[in-house]
């Protein structure tokens, strides 16, 4: 993984907020985002269901649900702002120069037309090709994507693919147009694990190939851990943390970062209790005043309740957290760890190697 | 999974019967054209049983009231009914495939040389009207559907309430008064062959044309409207738009062809409504079609006729079902699943 700072931003979000229509007025669903998305880097952006993570993607492409608008902010692609583009030309940017992969490969694919016409449609969109040039250059994609028999394939329709083959098929039509960016929205979360990983790495190859900024949906700190270069982390509509994945997850300075990382089996070391985030995401209608995290948070004190915390630059990362300078985080990580496992209670100071070894025995029934 | 299933009786009999010849495209046509054929079959035994579950005696409708025994005897023997009542219908079912449909009583007419007649002057009202129901309901469904709850939605739903409300035949004289009557633009009644003068052979089916479809196209357009939005609404159409695509492309080609598969059941179930409701819609303008040779037939007790027009109409919907059926599988490639 290279140093983010190195190449000029290719994507940048900039006080990105969406608001849907309410029957109370305007609903706020997130607010002041700020993203930057390299070429040939990975940002992860991740959180809960309802975080507002997937509307931040769609709204870059300016394809939001009816009822849902930007209220403010931009979508810079080379200088250009996506949002305050006229529909004709957002046109050529989208599945042109930014590409989309959904959550539900087999939804996302018109079940009425051949997977080859739905790939050549969108070259055809894009290019000046004839039609004949689009179904040879849609095989050519099929087969880039490693869709095996791709000739035959290309006249088959979605019904007769896999989850995973379906998921390939959307990439192929995400990358038809030759775009500089991929939006992944939880690219593997509606696939079998066996297929997930070959499918992370299939984005990855494509990336390194092509040079892709890509934008990495996703709830899921393993998938973040194991591709991105950077990450996001969203609460409740806000930016709660960005940073390189490296240090976000090995010094995370939100409370909510160090808690959605223990939460991750991949990162739960063996025989330890896998860490739950106690209670929900409040829905955009009831996000409380102060720090949106404060009412699960274990570290939250009077400030929190009280006024909203400001975005704190701590080195290569910033952080939206009142306390977040007092390093608080990461002894409570440890904390938390050592409460649910009772029996270590007393050894509060050894390493935690040590700990680990000796819980083997009852983390296991506990999983 | 797809499958609708045939919609007449004999169907469920038909598809275990013929489940055998597989799947693929050809498969699933061919499983159709054979629950068709066994359809028609058990269509052609029930219109014989009609005959015997309708009181009174044939004979004596032909014969009169005061004719003596002998006659009576005689006139059942000609009409085979004094035959074992399987060997009656066994008699009428051959024959019937073999396009002899009996004598008719009152005009001592071959029952499928009359009906020779009529079939066209009905066939042609079928497709007027169906032509007319596909036009208005398909843009008016269409038009509806690109802004739900606008006031041309809200207008266009109450008015296709109103014209599944109102009996067609009330429809026909308004349009007959105002249109031929009022404003003399097409004529009152009566038909003209195509072969003889097509102008006026379509200036003639108008109104009649316009009188059937006011129902059939209310509810294709009904049922377009809402296919149209449902499917507005589903992921892939998210996924058009992030790659690209114009609006009209998205609608008209992608969301009308996802649309148009159940519309067309619809219209398959709303042809067998055409060709029932035009028995009235023949009386009010004056076509000598299936509807009124009917009608003339039952009135006269000439029940070979009756069971013929019947027939007739029967395989009229079970054939252009099946033409919808086969054009489903065609437009909608999850049908050759199985």
């Amino acid at each position: 993984m290279s140093t983010t700072e190195q190449t000029a931003p290719l994507l940048e979000v900039r006080g990105l907020s969406i608001e849907a229509k309410g029957p109370d007025g305007p609903l706020v669903l997130t607010e002041g985002t700020d993203l930057t998305i390299r070429p040939g880097q990975t940002l992860g952006l991740v959180g809960e269901s309802g975080s507002g993570k997937s509307m931040t993607g769609l709204a870059m492409l300016g394809v939001l649900p009816p009822s849902v608008r930007v209220r403010a902010g931009q979508v810079l692609l080379g200088g250009t702002d996506l949002i305050a583009l006229p529909e004709k030309e957002l046109r050529a940017v989208r599945g042109g120069r930014i590409g989309m992969v959904f959550q539900e490969p087999r939804r996302s694919l018109d079940p009425s037309f051949t997977v080859g016409d739905q790939v050549a449609e969108t070259i055809r969109a894009h290019r000046e090709v004839s039609r004949k040039q689009a179904r040879n250059l849609a095989v050519e994609l099929l087969d880039r994507v490693r869709i095996p028999d791709p000739g035959t394939r290309a006249g088959q329709y979605p019904h007769q693919f896999s989850g995973g083959m379906c998921q390939r098929v959307m990439l192929a039509v995400a990358l038809a147009g030759e775009p500089e960016v991929l939006i992944a929205d939880e690219p593997t979360t509606a696939l079998d694990v066996t297929v997930q990983a070959a499918m992370l790495r299939l984005i990855k190859d494509l990336q390194e190939e092509l040079n892709l900024g890509v934008l990495l949906i996703t709830h899921d700190m393993g998938v973040v851990a194991e591709v991105c270069d950077d990450v996001a982390v969203m609460y409740a509509g806000q930016v709660a943390e960005v940073g390189p994945v490296r240090d976000v997850l090995s010094a995370p300075r939100h409370p909510y970062s160090a808690a959605l990382r223990d939460a991750t089996p991949d990162e739960c070391r063996r025989g330890e209790l896998l860490q739950a985030i106690p209670g929900q995401i409040p829905p955009p209608s009831a996000w409380p005043s102060g720090c949106r995290f404060h009412p699960r948070c274990s570290l939250a004190v009077d400030a929190c309740r009280e006024a909203a915390p400001d975005v704190l630059q701590l080195g290569r990362t910033r952080v939206r957290c009142a306390r977040a300078t007092e390093n608080l985080t990461e002894n409570s990580a440890n904390n938390s760890t050592n409460n649910l496992t009772e029996n270590s209670t007393n050894d509060s100071t050894e390493n935690s190697t040590n700990n680990s070894a000796k819980n083997e025995g009852a983390g296991h029934g506990a999983r | 999974m797809g499958r609708s299933g045939p919609r007449v009786a004999g169907g469920g009999m038909a598809g275990a019967a013929l489940r055998r010849v597989g799947g693929g495209m050809a498969g699933v046509a061919l499983r159709r054209v054979g629950s068709a054929i066994l359809t028609l079959l058990v269509v052609v035994i029930v219109v014989f049983l009609l005959q015997q579950l309708v009181p009174g005696d044939p004979a004596v409708a032909v014969a009169g009231k005061d004719a003596s025994a002998e006659l009576l005897a005689q006139i059942r023997h000609q009409l085979g009914l004094d035959q074992p009542f399987f060997l009656q219908l066994v008699d009428y079912v051959w024959h019937a495939f073999t396009f002899d449909l009996g004598t008719s009583i009152q005009d001592s007419r071959p029952v499928t040389e009359m009906l020779a007649e009529a079939l066209p002057v009905s066939l042609s009202l079928a497709v007027v009207a169906m032509g007319f129901t596909l036009v208005i309901g398909v843009v008016l469904g269409t038009l509806a559907a690109l802004r739900p709850g606008s006031w041309l939605d809200r207008t266009l739903v109450g008015g296709s309430a109103v014209a599944l409300a109102v009996p067609p035949f009330v429809i026909g004289l308004l349009l007959q008064n105002v249109f031929a009557v009022k404003l003399g633009w097409l004529p009152v009644i009566g038909y003209t062959a195509f072969a003889d003068n097509p102008v006026q052979w379509f200036t003639g089916l108008i109104l009649p044309g316009l009188t059937l479809a006011s129902l059939s196209s209310a509810e294709v357009a009904r049922q377009l409207r809402g296919n149209l939005i449902d499917t507005r609404e589903q992921d892939f159409i998210r996924t058009l738009r992030a790659k690209g695509l114009t609006w009209p492309n998205v609608l008209f080609k992608h969301a009308f062809r996802n649309a148009a598969a159940p519309m067309l059941t619809v219209l398959g179930i709303q042809l067998g409504q055409v060709i029932g409701g035009a028995v009235i819609i023949e009386q009010v303008f004056g076509l000598p079609g299936l509807g009124q040779t009917g009608v003339t037939a039952i009135l006269a007790k000439d029940y070979p006729v009756v069971r013929g027009v019947v027939l007739v109409c029967a395989v009229l919907v079970i054939a252009l079902n099946l033409l919808v059926d086969l054009i489903n599988v065609k437009l909608n490639p999850r049908t050759d699943l199985r």
